[in-house]
């Protein structure tokens, strides 16, 4: 049986940073001998998490998990929270700023991109926060391949 | 195809020799990072204007062998280290994205 679990510090704002907790996650994941498709998954939804904490919180966490058969990911961070989450999962909406646009950001995808990918997930949000958790299922057809 | 049919007095090589070795199948282009994330294949080479180290991370996260800064965007000391690291191939050009495709098209590479 697999397991893992491996806590990440996601510091705001600094571009340089985003995406190692991500960059981790997948070179485990690559290790495991999981199918691409699971990987890419975890990969993208992942990126896309803790992308949105450096870009629009004041900082936070991610965890990574894996118990048996299913990937958790967790990615909890300290504020300002998601005034109106319907409206955040619609693509194209975006309350990035012009340096995020500079840098990449600001597309309006990342919460649908991570919904696509996910098996399941549950994002809860107010001014203290936002808890975003994921689960990924591993299927037999996912192992022993990479 | 491999990154080194792309490179001609139009497209340079900024990072290791051996990336020239990558193997490229297909072309995707965007700026916007989420879009190249759920729309590029795996082997793509990546045609876009962002060039900062968040484009090497997107390009690691789903295994691109290459990237093509267009209208001569040009990595940092920094992005070129973490290509090396990861063995992405990076490429600058003055040309559009919408020209470099059509030229790796007519050329047969995509």
């Amino acid at each position: 049986m697999i397991t893992t679990d491996r806590h990440y510090v996601i510091v705001p704002n600094d571009y340089n940073e985003a995406g190692k907790a991500s960059s981790d996650i997948k070179r485990f994941l690559k290790r495991l001998k999981l199918s691409w498709d699971l990987i890419k998954r975890v990969s993208v939804a992942s990126y896309e998490a803790e992308i949105n904490i450096v870009i629009h919180s004041i900082g936070g966490y991610a965890d990574f998990k894996i118990d048996g058969d299913v990937i958790y990911l967790q990615f909890i961070d300290c504020g300002p929270g998601i005034p109106d989450i319907e409206l955040a999962m619609q693509e194209g909406y975006s309350t990035a700023t012009e340096e995020n646009r500079i840098n990449g950001f600001g597309a309006g995808m990342g919460l649908s991109n991570i919904k696509k990918a996910v098996d399941e997930m549950t994002l809860v949000s107010d001014i203290n926060g936002t808890v975003l958790k994921m689960k990924f299922f591993i299927r037999e057809e996912d192992k022993n391949v990479g | 195809m491999l990154v080194n049919d792309i490179l001609d007095s139009r497209y340079q090589l900024l990072n290791d020799a051996s990336t020239r070795s990558n193997e490229i199948s297909g072309c995707y282009a965007g700026d916007l990072l989420s879009v190249v994330m759920k729309s590029a294949k795996t082997h793509n080479v990546l045609a876009t204007v962002i060039a900062n180290i968040n484009t090497i991370a997107v390009a690691v996260l789903i295994d691109l062998p290459g990237i093509i800064f267009c209208e001569g965007n040009l990595p940092t000391a920094q992005m070129i280290r973490k290509a090396d690291e990861e063995k992405i191939a990076l490429i600058s050009t003055k040309l559009n994205s919408v020209e470099v495709i059509l030229d790796l098209s007519r050329r047969g590479i995509v």
